[in-house]
């Protein structure tokens, strides 16, 4: 009976088949019984022991090849009555319709979402529209984890995702900024980022950085695929990160309403709204967060909503509508010198720099079923963004001269639409799956930079209409198809090879403002430069997933996919006439390789040990070259270097209590985890030689995080601890240097206690943040928000009250 | 289960392997420039050069102080002479510490301070004519220093010495003479003050040559130093090289423009490099151990050519050329310009092998920002 209540990888073990008998499938669609709307993630069992499985986002589970006869079909899922029948399978597919009664009491129902925390961290080898077989996964269920939510505190949020390197800017996660694998963490740029499964980044090719974060309460699910989707989503050497947001549940309405108050000011207000009225489907937020960060000359004042429509067309079609808005202005306090930093942390240097985003999404998802189980996915997406930075942001060991600022704006349109098709059939006796898509993508960003006011306040205009500075146009364009197929070879071995083609345009077209200056500052030359240029190419990358099924629940899998990280917009930029391009220049490309041991144990037990070997080709960077005529030196942005990246990722959760106990159902649990990531990182070739054999920067050797977490019923106490270990900040492997914009980052450990308690429609969560008060940074800046050292905050305390109706 | 004691195997070994080639050292290609005594390097420049370079700088700086303070407001042409051999005295000390902008002298931006031209001539006009000023400001920096004195001590408004003798003897002139002198002492005691703290700290940081190690920071120093001020402020920016598309000839920005001594202090400029470059001590004699040395032990040519002879060369190449100019300078980038091309081009050379060839032979990186526009 424990098998009931766990996730269980389907197209496990298939018993010894009876040749001679005729053999069928039984598909069964669970549905509430009131709403009709179908219910994920349901446990169905077949037969006693025979056969088990979850239903997926549309509330479907199809049996293994069975062969015929009576069986017994049980399902269950929390919030919901058990269900049971006898089902006869006479035909070789016998479609069952299972709708549940809800559960009446709701003190109950969060008992047995508890209970129901499963010990899973990772996506099905097939997970609604996407194939994640042989790929190294890894999901957050973002209602299970502890922590400081109203502070979207990352290093809580992603405790479970290994090898992660955080960038901590400011005291509200407004940015998220992880990299893994040895990846700058810059606004999470190396990882494909979506929401829903559409882009959300500034520009998906030339500038994929993370302006935008969701709001933690309104986020279901974090999914993380490593290097290996970047066949089926961005190429980024990371992977893909996806964020699943929540929808209505199956009442008419349930309203959410949360209030955080924390340390230095922070105060956050999130309301929700959700539920499902006939085929409709509904979800709407609102988030407000405001705070005084921890330094003087910061604050922030973030805005952010969220709609999200679904009307169901029968069972089998929906169409979804979904609409993001995200505004937040926040004063920088600036960085600080080595010096700085280790005589006192909180003070800063800067008064006069601010940073302004308005962030608008929208997205229309037409999904359909056909009859020969295959699914239609189609999202047409949209962004209008734009994102302006205002300061003084001369280095740091400078006092600020109090004239003009500097102006940096840049503003981001871009649609796209993405199509994918998936089918599920059956070949010698094993499931098949395939996928083809396509995706069509298109942008428009514009940059410019100038001089602004010289006051200290948030004016973002510029102090000229012509162009000071710079002024550049980067229409881009992407097209692309892709396909990936599971040749689910026999009950233990699974390939899944994929190929992708993608055609890229980019283009940069601007003009820039040349001033010459005598020693004394007096300009005695200046022009205005226009520059137009073009790229267009196209490019196939290949990857091939294995999984091999050990035993049950236990597999190993590997895979090899390539990826390449496109030109961006500031490689195709430039400011200076004696600054040039290679005409050649070539997108950054490589492949990530992963092999791993991957399982749980009923409940008990999780582990996802690995080992990965990330390529890194290509690498831009600038050199200084001599013009062979006239011996004037310039600078040259070319593909200057490659390193190699190879590394351990370890993540293991165990539950004590559980594993002392001979009573499943117990209300207790006690489960410690372990996140460890050993990383080495070289430079392997460069023509610049001060990299060549270097570190490369921004790879810690060490991450580690672990943590224990105890529950009874509604009850939990977690502690986490995070250790990163020190490494450097640049290619050149700086040690330190007077304007800190580099040099060693120091290692530092962090630790968090969270506790959460649930009583009827309430919950209150409450914790301490950095709890030893560890005076540490995790980044430096070269530009915005800095530049130096940007200190991570001290200790903080939060409580927060969660009212759900 | 036999595969799978195999894939555990497979996976168990890649991992040692991983592991064990986590902890290999570094590649030995590096080795000659690692292999190097930067130690012995940075002692011998910094003991020998940076440090008595400065405090005999300090000295220039108190001569003409002491001069000032016993005549100043009574000057008559004696001594006007007098204080004018010290303000030329402390121009040409100037050069051999001018390119050392880091550490003390960086903190205070020193060389801004300290050197800046062309002078703003309207801004010292309300000065030495009782205007308030306070020579801290920003603002001020092209109305003080080296050059500030130069142009009150060559004032083009007065044609006969006794009407300059008159204007210096004011009190307002006095007064910002005074102020000037006195910004002069500060800045060269910050900075002197602050290096035999800083000393040991900096020869320290030998560990590698990677940003801000010593080395990078000499090396940059060095090549932004040369490439900025000397070649392009002292010659280029004067013979009209970075004046547009015309390329007129700006002879009022040219160093010393007021009493004429450009050329003389180019030279001066020149020569410090040189010895820096070279190793040799600052009083002269010793030729320790410089960045010449450096690349000879690792060995790199350019050409065919050791790269630390061809730097050398070059240098040569340089002298020879600005030997066949005269001072004024002013006058000569208006009427000698074959000759001036002439020896901008070779100082152009000179900056592609300290900034490209140099940098790469010790895998240093250049840091500042090239704002050239040539």
């Amino acid at each position: 009976m424990k098998q009931l209540k766990y996730l269980i990888v389907v197209f496990l073990i298939a018993p010894a088949l009876c040749f001679s008998q005729q053999l069928g499938v039984i598909s069964v669609t669970v549905t509430g019984e009131s709403s009709s709307s179908p219910i994920p993630y349901a446990t169905v069992v077949i037969g006693e022991n025979t056969h088990s499985g979850m239903t997926n986002e549309n509330g479907q589970f199809v049996s293994k090849v069975l062969p015929f006869g009576n069986y017994l079909l049980r399902v269950k899922v929390l919030g919901f009555m058990d269900y049971s029948d006898t089902v006869a399978l006479s035909s070789s597919k016998i479609e069952i319709k299972a709708a549940l009664k809800a559960e009446v009491t709701t003190i109950k129902k969060v008992i047995i979402k508890n209970e129901q925390e499963a010990l899973d961290y990772k996506l099905k080898a097939v997970d609604d529209m996407l194939i994640a077989h042989g790929k190294k996964s890894e999901v957050i269920d973002v209602d299970q984890t502890d922590g400081n939510k109203g502070a979207n505190n990352a290093r809580e949020i992603y405790s479970r995702i290994t090898g992660l390197n955080i960038w901590e800017s400011d005291g509200a996660g407004i940015q998220l900024g992880i990299g893994g694998r040895g990846l700058s963490p810059s606004r999470t740029a190396n990882f494909n980022t979506r929401q829903n499964g559409y882009d959300i980044s500034a520009d998906a090719l030339g500038y994929p950085e993370s302006y935008y974060t969701p709001t933690s309460a309104a986020i279901q699910r974090i999914q993380l695929i490593r290097g290996a989707a970047s066949l089926q989503f961005g190429t980024q050497f990371g992977g893909l990160l996806n964020f699943v947001m929540k929808e209505g549940g199956d009442k008419k309405a349930e309203l959410v309403y949360r209030q955080t108050k924390a340390s230095f000011g922070l105060d956050d207000f999130f309301a929700s709204v959700g539920g499902t009225v006939k085929s409709f489907n509904y979800y709407v937020y609102g988030n407000y967060k405001n705070g005084n960060d921890w330094r003087p000359n910061a604050g922030f004042d973030v805005y952010s909503a969220g709609v999200n429509l679904k009307k169901n067309f029968g069972k089998k079609t929906s169409l979804r509508l979904e609409l993001t808005k995200m505004y937040y202005l926040t004063q920088q306090p600036g960085g600080l010198t080595d010096a700085q930093f280790n005589l006192d942390p909180s003070v800063s240097f800067r008064d006069r720099n601010w940073f302004r985003v308005d962030w608008n999404l929208g997205a229309l998802t037409f999904k359909h079923e056909f009859k020969n189980k295959s699914k239609l996915e189609s999202k047409l997406f949209g962004l209008i963004a734009s994102r302006e930075a205002l300061g003084f942001l001369g280095q740091i060991n400078r006092t600020d001269p109090i004239d003009e600022r500097t102006l940096i704006f840049g503003e981001f349109k871009n649609w796209g639409n993405e199509t994918r098709w998936l089918k599920t059939y059956q070949y010698k006796k094993q499931l098949w799956t395939g996928l083809v898509g396509f995706r069509v993508y298109q942008g428009n960003s514009f940059s410019r930079q100038g001089a602004a006011s010289a006051n200290s306040d948030a004016d973002f205009n510029f102090l000229h209409q012509e162009t000071d500075g710079s002024a550049y146009e980067f229409p881009s364009a992407n097209y692309a198809v892709f396909a990936e197929h599971i040749f689910q070879l026999n009950d233990k071995l699974g390939i899944t090879p994929g190929v992708r083609f993608e055609h890229i345009r980019t283009k940069a077209q601007g003009e820039y403002l040349e001033v010459i200056q005598d020693l004394a500052g007096n300009v005695i030359f200046d022009s205005l430069y226009s520059d137009v240029r073009t790229n267009s190419r196209n490019i196939v990358i290949a990857g091939v997933g294995l999984n091999y099924q050990l035993k049950k629940h236990h597999r190993v899998y590997a895979n090899f996919s390539q990826n390449y990280r496109s030109i961006n917009f500031t490689d195709m930029q430039i400011q200076n006439p004696n600054f040039k391009i290679d005409p050649n220049l070539q997108d950054e490309k490589g492949f990530n390789a992963d092999l791993g041991f991957q399982g749980s144990q009923k409940g008990k037990l999780y582990y996802d040990v690995s080992l990965f070997l990330l390529a890194y080709n290509n690498r831009i960077g600038t050199t200084i070259e001599v013009d062979p005529v006239w011996y004037t030196t310039y600078q040259y942005r070319t593909n200057i270097s490659a390193s190699l990246t190879k590394g351990v990722e370890a993540m293991v959760e165990y539950d004590f209590w559980h594993a002392f106990s001979n009573n499943d159902s117990t209300d207790y649990s006690l489960r410690g985890f372990t996140n460890l990531s050993l990383v080495d990182a070289r430079y392997i070739d460069s023509k610049e030689p001060a990299f060549d054999g270097k570190k490369v920067e921004l790879v810690p050797p060490v991450t580690v995080k672990a943590g224990v977490r105890f529950q009874y019923k509604t009850f939990v106490a977690s502690y986490q601890f995070s250790y990163t270990y020190e490494h450097f900040s640049d290619a050149s492997n700086s040690v330190s240097q007077g304007n800190a914009v580099n040099g060693i980052i120091p290692s530092y450990y962090v630790s968090d206690l969270a506790l959460k308690y649930a009583i009827g429609k309430f919950q209150v969560e409450t914790g301490v943040n950095n709890l030893f008060n560890q005076s540490y940074f995790t980044r430096r800046a070269s530009g915005y928000p800095g530049p130096g050292i940007i200190p991570a905050a001290p200790r903080s305390f939060y409580i927060g009250v969660q009212l759900k109706i | 289960m036999k595969k799978s004691r195999f894939l555990v195997f497979l996976l168990s070994l890649s991992a040692t392997l991983v592991l064990f080639d986590a902890c290999k050292p570094d590649k030995e290609e590096e080795d000659l420039v690692n292999n190097y005594d930067r130690a012995a390097l940075l002692a011998n420049v910094v003991n020998n050069y940076i440090v008595p370079a400065y405090s005999d700088y300090l000295k220039s700086v108190k001569d003409l102080n002491d001069t000032w303070t016993a005549f100043g407001g009574n000057l008559n042409s004696s001594t006007l002479s007098d204080l004018r051999t010290n303000y030329f005295s402390l121009a040409t000390k100037w050069q051999s510490v001018a390119f050392l902008e880091f550490g003390p002298a960086a903190d205070i931006s020193l060389r801004a301070q300290t050197n800046v031209f062309p002078v703003d001539t309207a801004l010292m006009n309300l000065n030495s004519k009782g205007g308030t000023f306070d020579l801290a400001q920003v603002n001020q920096f092209d109305a003080k220093g080296i050059q500030a004195l130069d142009y009150l001590l060559h004032h083009p408004s007065y044609n006969s010495e006794a009407d300059l003798l008159t204007f210096l003897n004011s009190s307002a002139c006095q007064a910002y003479f005074t102020a000037i002198v006195n910004d002069l002492l500060t800045n060269g005691n910050y900075v002197n003050d602050k290096w035999s703290t800083y000393q040991a700290t900096f020869i320290a940081n030998n560990n590698s040559n990677a940003e801000g190690s010593a080395m990078s920071i000499i090396v940059n120093a060095l090549s932004s130093h040369y490439e900025a001020y000397v070649r392009k402020g002292k010659l280029g920016i004067p013979a009209g090289v970075f004046n547009g598309f015309s390329q007129q000839a700006m002879p009022g920005h040219v160093e010393a423009y007021y009493s004429g001594k450009s050329l003389d202090l180019l030279k001066a400029s020149v020569a410090a490099i040189h010895q820096f470059y070279e190793g040799i001590a600052y009083n002269g004699g010793n030729n320790g151990e410089g960045l010449a040395d450096y690349l000879t032990y690792v060995q790199v040519k350019k050409d065919d050519v050791f790269l630390s002879a061809a730097i050398s060369l070059k240098i040569q190449a340089i002298n020879d050329a600005l030997a066949l100019l005269n001072d004024p300078l002013s006058n000569d980038v208006l009427n000698n310009k074959t000759k001036v091309n002439e020896a901008y081009e070779e100082m152009q050379q000179l900056v592609s092998l300290v900034k490209v060839d140099l940098t790469a032979a010790l895998g240093v990186l250049i840091t500042y920002q090239d704002t050239d526009g040539d």
